[in-house]
């Protein structure tokens, strides 16, 4: 360090400035590889937890991962132009994996696909309510069952914009808000438009849709994160990240983001109140920066996860955001942790292979 | 509702009430007739939203368009840290003289901020009455350098910027030439600047989450598709490249523009109030009174 920055950081500390996280000590250590399984397939989009089991998805697969059988237990070339974009979500024993020029449903075991869906324009992210899996398709909300591929109902935003992010479900309510700048409400049954609020202005479109309680939170174009009434889509609050939010996690009353500013905020999602923001990165350089983030955060009732793009977990603790840990991965993996309890998560190297990791005891 | 008609009534019932010497009372509580009485009935109403941070901004400036007076940009290019940490802008850009001010740019009066840079090449930083983020002040303000955390020390002449350059001049094809000598340069460390990350640690997919403003420069296919494809759609998405011109290419401009002041860090807010207040400055037309 050189001796101006010195100073400047002594002075910072006795006006009490010091980025804490930066300085502070934390438990160094490592992930330890318990189970490893090759998919073949790189590019791996995120895995999701199912009935036990985990679903993924990369260029040319689709396939089942159970964390107790040394193989996998199911796999099929999902013949997807393009790949797999799409984190692959199940339910009630089907899944389903798209990407943007096609969408389609699986029973885990058959190699023939249930249903195939082709875009009209480019599909979007999928939301399943139950049975039903709801997607865009350009500016086209469709509701289509999730066994036969039947489209049930179709909702049409405004032309010449697109529905790209997932939809959210809030009891008979499903949420989406498009390219067109409007945040609808639709009737889950049968896509009849219960309200909607246009706000182009403001948010040109929101993304990564979530709800919690009553709010509905959710990012912005215009690197803002909003908390919005489920009820009427009112503005509850509005929490400006400085920069490009490309996630936000929302779990038990918190939604957690990172922003390029180099914090991760931790934001009552009731009253859209900071309750702490940890220091990442001052881009000096230094060792205690952390990596990019691009992972979406995960968490359990104690912590906060995060995976740079340096290849360590971040662990902060839940309820200040005080570090607790930062763990090497043992190999370059792709943006995403899946957590499965027991302190055990699941990673994929960057060769495709999925990676079964445990973590060292920490120190609270 | 029909203003004319609504202030030629105000003008009468005022007339009248001023003899009752009572308009304050009625003002107060029906007619918004000043800036001031607007925001209360605004609050009354409870049409006020606030917005973060920076709510007085929002709410009482930007919300109401009020005009922005040059006294308050003058003060600003004179202030130190008035967009983020860092030396007053007219401490470097004080005059039209190239030998004594940086790019010839005199951020020091009116004139001067409307003349832009004087050196060659010579050239406005923003249109006045146009929206302000993508000219030359905006993007100096508000875009960080890439790769992100990049230092302004890092000179634009290196020959990987040159060869990114070329490309884009003659007309940004998928040559076998660009595969082999520009398409590496994103995916590798250190490729524009020592100990930086590639670009494509932050932009190489449109996943679920997406990279960086959705934006993927692992392919020619991504880099011509450009940023914000997923939400905007393909054909809406902000071209990043336009071939022939890499003066105009954002991914030429992220590469070579520094943030001012120079030495901002990232850490810095991309919309600061200030900076907002600037801009909208601009779009009101930049008038010098
Ligand atoms: C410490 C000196 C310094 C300060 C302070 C500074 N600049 Fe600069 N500025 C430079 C240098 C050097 C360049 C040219 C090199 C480069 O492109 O980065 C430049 C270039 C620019 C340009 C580009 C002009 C063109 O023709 O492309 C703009 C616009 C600009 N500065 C605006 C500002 C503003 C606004 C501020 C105050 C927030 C500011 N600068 C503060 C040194 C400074
Ligand atoms: C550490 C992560 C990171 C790295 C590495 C990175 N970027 Fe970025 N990039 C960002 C972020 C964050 C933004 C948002 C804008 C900002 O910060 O100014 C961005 C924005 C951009 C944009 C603007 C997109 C738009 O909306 O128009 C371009 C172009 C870009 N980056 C190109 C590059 C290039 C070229 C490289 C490699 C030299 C690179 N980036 C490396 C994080 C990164």
């Amino acid at each position: 360090m050189n001796p101006a920055r010195r100073q400047l950081l002594a002075g910072a500390l006795a006006l009490g400035l010091a980025p804490r996280a930066l300085a502070a000590g934390k438990a160094p250590g490592q992930l330890t590889t318990l189970a490893r399984w090759a998919s073949g397939d790189r590019n791996l989009v995120p895995v999701s937890l199912s009935e036990g089991k985990l679903l993924f998805a990369g260029e040319r697969t689709l396939g089942l991962l159970d964390p107790a059988a040394s193989t996998l237990p199911w796999q099929v070339a999902h013949s997807i132009a393009g790949g797999a974009r799409f984190r692959p979500r199940g339910h009630d024993g089907i899944v389903l994996c798209g990407g943007r020029t096609e969408i389609a449903a699986w029973r885990p075991g058959e190699q023939q696909a249930l249903w195939r869906y082709r875009a009209v324009d480019q599909i979007g992210t999928p939301c399943l309510a139950g049975r039903l899996a709801c997607f865009g398709d350009g500016h086209k909300l469709l509701a289509v069952d999730l066994e036969s591929g039947r489209i049930l109902w179709y909702f049409a935003a405004i032309a010449d914009t697109r529905i790209s992010y997932a939809p959210v479900v809030a009891g008979d309510t499903l949420f989406v808000g498009p390219g067109d700048g409007r945040l609808y409400a639709l009737s889950l049954a049968d896509g009849q438009l219960r309200w909607h609020v246009d706000r182009m202005q403001e948010w040109q479109y929101l993304r990564q849709l979530h709800v919690d309680g009553t709010t509905l939170v959710a990012g912005s174009y215009k690197e803002k994160l909003y908390g919005l009434d489920t009820g009427n889509g009112q503005q509850r609050w509005e929490f400006s990240a400085g920069n490009f939010i490309n996630s936000q996690h929302v779990a038990n009353g918190l939604a957690c983001l990172w922003s390029p500013t180099g914090w991760v905020y931790a934001i009552d999602t009731a009253s859209g109140k900071i309750r702490w923001r940890h220091r990442t990165n001052d881009y000096r350089g230094g060792v205690h920066n952390w990596g990019a983030l691009m992972a979406e955060l995960v968490s359990n009732d104690k912590e906060v996860h995060a995976l740079d793009l340096n290849n360590v977990l971040h662990v902060l603790a839940r309820d200040d955001g005080r570090a607790l840990a930062d763990l090497k991965l043992p190999e370059p993996v792709r943006p995403f942790v899946t957590l499965l309890g027991d302190r055990r998560l699941i990673c994929a190297g960057n060769s495709g292979d999925l990676l079964l990791l445990e973590m060292p005891p920490l120190s609270a | 509702m029909n203003t004319a008609i609504l202030s030629r009534c105000t003008r009468t019932l005022l007339a009248g009430l001023l003899a009752l010497g009572s308009m304050l009372a009625l003002a107060d509580t029906t007619l918004p007739t000043t800036l001031n009485h607007k925001w209360l009935q605004d609050l009354r109403d409870g049409k006020v939203k606030l917005e973060g941070d920076h709510a007085a901004v929002g709410a009482l400036i930007l919300g109401r368009d009020i005009p922005i007076p040059y006294d308050y940009v003058a003060t600003l290019m004179r202030t130190p840290n008035a967009f983020g940490q860092g030396p007053a802008c007219i401490v470097c850009h004080s005059s039209g003289n190239p030998a004594h001010s940086y790019r010839g740019l005199n951020l020091s009066t009116c004139e001067g901020i409307r003349a832009g840079s004087r050196e060659a090449p010579s050239r406005p930083i923003f249109q006045p009455g146009e929206k302000g983020s993508k000219h030359i002040l905006g993007r100096r303000l508000r875009n960080n350098r890439m790769p992100l955390g990049v230092s302004f020390s890092i000179s634009g002449d290196n020959p990987a910027y040159a060869t990114v350059r070329r490309w884009i001049a003659d007309g940004a094809v998928n040559s076998a030439h660009f595969r082999k000598n520009v398409l590496p340069l994103f995916a590798r460390d250190g490729a524009f600047a020592p100990d930086t990350p590639a670009c494509t640690t932050c932009h190489m997919s449109n996943q679920e989450p997406p990279s960086f403003h959705e934006l993927d420069l692992s392919t020619y296919e991504g880099i011509m598709l450009g940023a914000d494809s997923v939400a905007k759609g393909v054909n809406n998405a902000t071209k990043i490249v336009i071939p022939g011109n890499p003066d105009a290419s954002s991914l030429f401009q992220h590469l070579v523009e520094d943030r001012m002041p120079p030495g901002i860090s990232p850490t810095e807010d991309r919309d600061h109030p200030n900076t907002r207040i600037l801009l909208r400055w601009i779009e009101q037309g930049a008038r010098c009174n």
